[in-house]
């Protein structure tokens, strides 16, 4: 008020015009500190009642922490830890005389692999075999696995016994199935076909692969069985009664309405199958332990037995190692490509 | 339905129950002593001897008390169960590169050292003797060296030698003497010409030795297994799981055609060969056309074409265990086998089948039946091969059968001791009783033949004669030669560099452009062989394909 404003002095008026826009800044610092403030605290979830679990809610997560403790752990240890310990063993090379991992920063590890599958006999073979394997437990297993997964989908005729006994070997140990075999290669078979001096097939340099992979399609017939006829039983009833209806044959259904329904589940498989190619083997060891015959290496089988099989030494580790960054190098862009062929088939939403 | 099914999946279930064994139950121990712990595995030796052991280690010093420990599976992967033993003493088969171990493996080089034994090699406590255990080993020179993993001037010991094995051929003694299959007509001797004072002496060419009235050559050898497919007989019988056993023997065969010098070159690569000269790393790949690779073809080219192997020899299914009762049941049919290849061990590992054809006649009963050594004949005058210009009998011994003390042990002063004990002249003796075995050390079983069996009887004949030498080779890759230790072994190119050496005696590759195949198993290699293809000839050829001068300088420089 203009008396309120007489009775000031005139040190005071002038004061007040001076300080005036610096109280108005220091106002808006304020305000501008608060408001910060208030994103902040509302950023960080202080506004947010703590939620407080019941009892019920603890003693689940206690529960679940329990059960994935163990394998997260084992995960990082066995997994993570081990691979970034092989990418610096790759570069590493062990000293025998001083019993001690050197590091050696080139890559002469990497170029020992090329080496010997080059000049050592035998080791081309090797390669020819890890194809070989892999297409043929993707291609022909998987064909037979899911024709037999289709037909037990079709409730053929004793279809559920089919089911159990297809489903045995991935029960009972393999080195059960293994004797078995063996056991009838050798002496059942020569009495099946009436040669009693049969020799083994199994010991047959011209053969002794081919009867491993035969004993995998045995043991891969049941590979995939409850995963296909699961995805199977996803196609719509009212789907089939009409191509039933229409005089829809058996494989027009499978092809053309049970197939791009399970094809997205199927290509599950056939993705994580590629890392066979360097990691498989038609249980060679459980034959022949330490004394497979060369035509029967993979390279899971040979890299097996540098480390811990009967060739194992240290100063094969680094070796191994650089050789598994390689496959690596090899495998992982082929997977994402199979993904990716596989992300352009049909995928049917049911 | 349902159930039935139940029902036969949990029998299927079952099946997997037969691959397992019982829980083997430690002995109830003696709170008031002092417990030893001593882990032993199935080797084909048993626990009787250990038992023994105990009982006479527990009556002289009454506070310590052993306590056997039975494992099977667990020490199947050798010195690695040192990682996590809890025993004090562990007896194992495994290999005497101990680097990844030292923080497991007590040092034993002291232990050695200890002046524990008198004159006789009893057993006098630590520091009361004139001998010491390593003056025990020394005896054997080369067994010393195996076991020895410093220097020759700074020697290392973080084993002891268990006991020692001698691996090749086995006769049926009975069997030759029944066939009389001894002193054949025709037998020329090492002079290669018959009708002389030799012809029956060998191959040591010496009257009176262990090797009288069998073939001194390989053109006698030929006979004689003409003379067994004649009547019927099915002479070999091997292991058809374990390949190593069969190829084990045939590098026997190169082994006594070279000789040990020219032999161990294949593992040292540093040496003079008495063919071509200086060897080393430029030049190693020569030894692929040694001339002993090509006596040893022709041995496996004789039995596998001839087809002078029982049924079961070429079969995955065949063990050794297998192999072992085939070649024993053989004499009680109409094709009895001659010869068994394995270890000695072989006659107390087969006692259960002893047992079973005693029931049949006690002459079957183990102890009864003999077996001899049959050891490798000479070449000489064989078409095609250089004669053969060693003369000594090379024996092979595997030396995998070690004694291990936990460096965590408890009980170190204790352990010393029992391990001193265990060795003296008694303990020595009473083992070879017990198992039929020898031991690399200094001991006298002389005045105990008697109490062993025919073929330990044999063995220890063979390894006392003049005229042989022990042969100590571990698993692969070592080969104890005259200036070589079991570390410098390692050391080798051949160590260093065991991928590419792999398969070294008998990789070869046959054939032509994309029919070239590589082969690696001569026995089985040319038994399946239907075309003919595969034989000693292409065989040795195929060493030069699979191993050439430029594929060894692409590898090495």
């Amino acid at each position: 008020m203009e008396g309120n404003d007489e009775k000031k002095t005139l040190g005071e008026r002038i004061g007040g015009v001076i300080s005036r826009p610096f109280a108005k800044v220091w106002r808006a610092v304020k305000d501008k500190m608060y408001d910060a403030s208030v994103w902040l605290h509302h950023k960080s979830g202080a506004d947010k009642r703590k939620k407080k679990f019941s009892g019920y809610k603890k003693s689940e997560l206690r529960f679940l922490w329990a059960i994935f403790i163990w394998p997260i752990v084992c995960f990082f240890v066995g997994y993570v830890a081990t691979n970034i310990n092989s990418f610096f063993l790759a570069f590493q090379e062990y000293n025998v005389e001083t019993d001690e991992f050197t590091f050696i920063g080139d890559f002469r590890n990497f170029t020992r692999i090329f080496d010997e599958l080059r000049i050592v006999p035998g080791m081309m073979q090797m390669i020819f075999n890890s194809i070989i394997y892999y297409l043929f437990t993707t291609v022909i297993c998987g064909a037979i696995s899911l024709y037999i997964s289709f037909m037990i989908y079709k409730n053929v005729p004793c279809g559920k016994f089919f089911v159990v006994i297809l489903f045995l070997p991935a029960i009972v140990s393999n080195i059960v199935w293994v004797l078995i075999y063996k056991y009838f290669i050798e002496y059942g078979l020569p009495v099946l076909v009436g040669d009693s001096d049969m020799m083994s097939l199994i010991l047959n340099p011209n053969s002794s692969f081919e009867m491993l992979l035969l004993f995998q399609l045995w043991l891969g017939f049941g590979g995939n069985l409850l995963i296909n006829t699961g995805a199977m039983m996803r196609v719509p009833r009212d789907c089939l009664e009409a191509a039933s209806l229409e005089g829809c044959s058996l494989w027009r259904e499978f092809w053309q309405i049970t197939f791009p329904v399970i094809f997205q589940t199927w290509g599950v498989g056939i993705i994580c199958g590629v890392i066979t190619l360097f990691s498989g083997s038609p249980s060679t060891y459980a034959f022949f332990g330490n004394d497979a015959p060369m035509e029967t290496y993979t390279f899971g089988y040979y890299f097996f037995q540098i480390i811990v099989g009967g060739k194992d030494t240290e100063l094969n580790y680094p070796y191994a190692a650089a050789a598994g960054l390689m496959f690596t190098a090899v495998v992982a862009p082929i997977t994402f490509f199979v993904k990716w062929l596989f992300g352009k088939g049909p995928n049917v939403e049911v | 339905m349902k159930k039935l099914l139940c029902m036969f999946l949990a029998v299927a279930l079952l099946l997997g129950l037969s691959a397992c064994k019982p829980p083997l139950a430690v002995d109830d121990i003696d709170p008031t002593k002092t417990q030893i712990y001593i882990a032993i595995g199935d080797n084909g030796v048993g626990t009787e001897f250990l038992y023994d052991l105990k009982a006479a280690y527990e009556a002289y010093n009454s506070e310590v008390e052993i306590v056997p420990v039975q494992k099977d599976a667990e020490l199947s992967n050798g010195v690695d169960y040192m990682r996590s033993a809890t025993e004090d003493i562990i007896y194992v088969n495994g290999s005497n590169d101990f680097s990844q171990y030292e923080n497991y493996i007590m040092d034993l080089t002291d232990l050695t050292n200890i002046k524990a034994y008198d004159e006789s090699g009893e057993y006098v406590g630590k520091g009361n003797g004139v001998k010491s255990l390593a003056d025990k080993m020394k005896v054997y020179e080369n067994s010393y060296k195996m076991f020895n993993v410093g220097t020759a001037e700074q020697p290392k010991f973080m084993s002891l030698p268990w006991f020692s094995s001698v691996f090749g051929l086995w006769y049926d003694i009975d069997l030759f003497e029944s066939g009389h299959l001894y002193n054949l007509q025709g037998y020329t001797g090492i002079d290669g010409i018959s009708g002389t004072e030799d012809d029956f002496y060998g191959p040591d060419g010496q009257p009176d030795t262990y090797d009288d009235g069998l073939p001194g050559t390989w053109e006698d050898m030929k006979l004689l297994l003409n003379e067994m497919k004649g009547k019927g007989f099915k002479p070999f019988t091997f292991s058809g799981m374990h390949s190593w056993m069969r190829n084990w023997w045939l590098e026997t065969v190169i082994l006594n055609y070279e000789g040990l010098n020219d032999y161990a070159l294949n593992y040292s690569f540093d040496g003079v060969d008495s063919d071509f000269g200086t060897i080393d790393s430029t030049n190693g790949y020569q030894l692929k056309q040694q001339e002993g690779k090509k006596a040893m073809l022709l041995v496996a080219e004789e039995i596998a074409k001839g087809g002078l192997y029982s049924n079961g020899s070429l079969k995955t299914t065949q063990t050794h265990l297998m192999a072992q009762s085939e070649f024993l049941d053989s004499t009680t049919t109409d094709e009895p086998s001659a010869f068994l290849i394995d270890g000695n061990w072989w006659e107390y590992e087969a006692r259960d089948t002893f047992e079973r054809m005693a029931k049949i006649n006690k002459k079957f009963a183990r102890g009864e039946r003999r077996f001899g050594y049959f050891p490798v004949p000479r070449f000489i005058g064989t078409e095609g091969l250089k004669d053969q210009e060693n003369t000594v009998q090379y024996v092979r011994d595997v030396s995998g059968y070690l004694i291990l003390v936990n460096k965590n042990t408890k009980v170190k002063e204790e352990v010393e001791d029992f391990l001193l004990f265990a060795h003296s002249e008694t303990s020595l003796r009473n083992f070879t009783k017990t198992t039929n075995l020898f031991c690399s050390y200094d001991y006298d079983m002389s005045n105990d033949l008697k109490s062993l069996t025919p073929l330990a009887r044999s063995v220890y004949e063979l390894i006392h004669d003049d005229n042989v030498e022990m042969a100590y080779c571990g698993p692969e890759v070592l080969c104890v030669s005259d200036g070589l230790t079991a570390q410098e072994s390692l050391l080798s190119l051949r160590g260093k560099n065991n991928t590419f050496f792999d398969n070294w005696e008998w990789l070869a590759t046959i054939g032509e452009g994309i029919n070239a195949r590589s082969y690696n198993d001569p026995i089985r290699d040319m038994a399946f062989d239907e075309n003919g293809q595969i034989t000693a000839a292409t065989w040795f050829e195929g060493y030069a394909e699979a191993c050439s001068e430029q594929t060894w300088n692409t590898y090495f420089h």
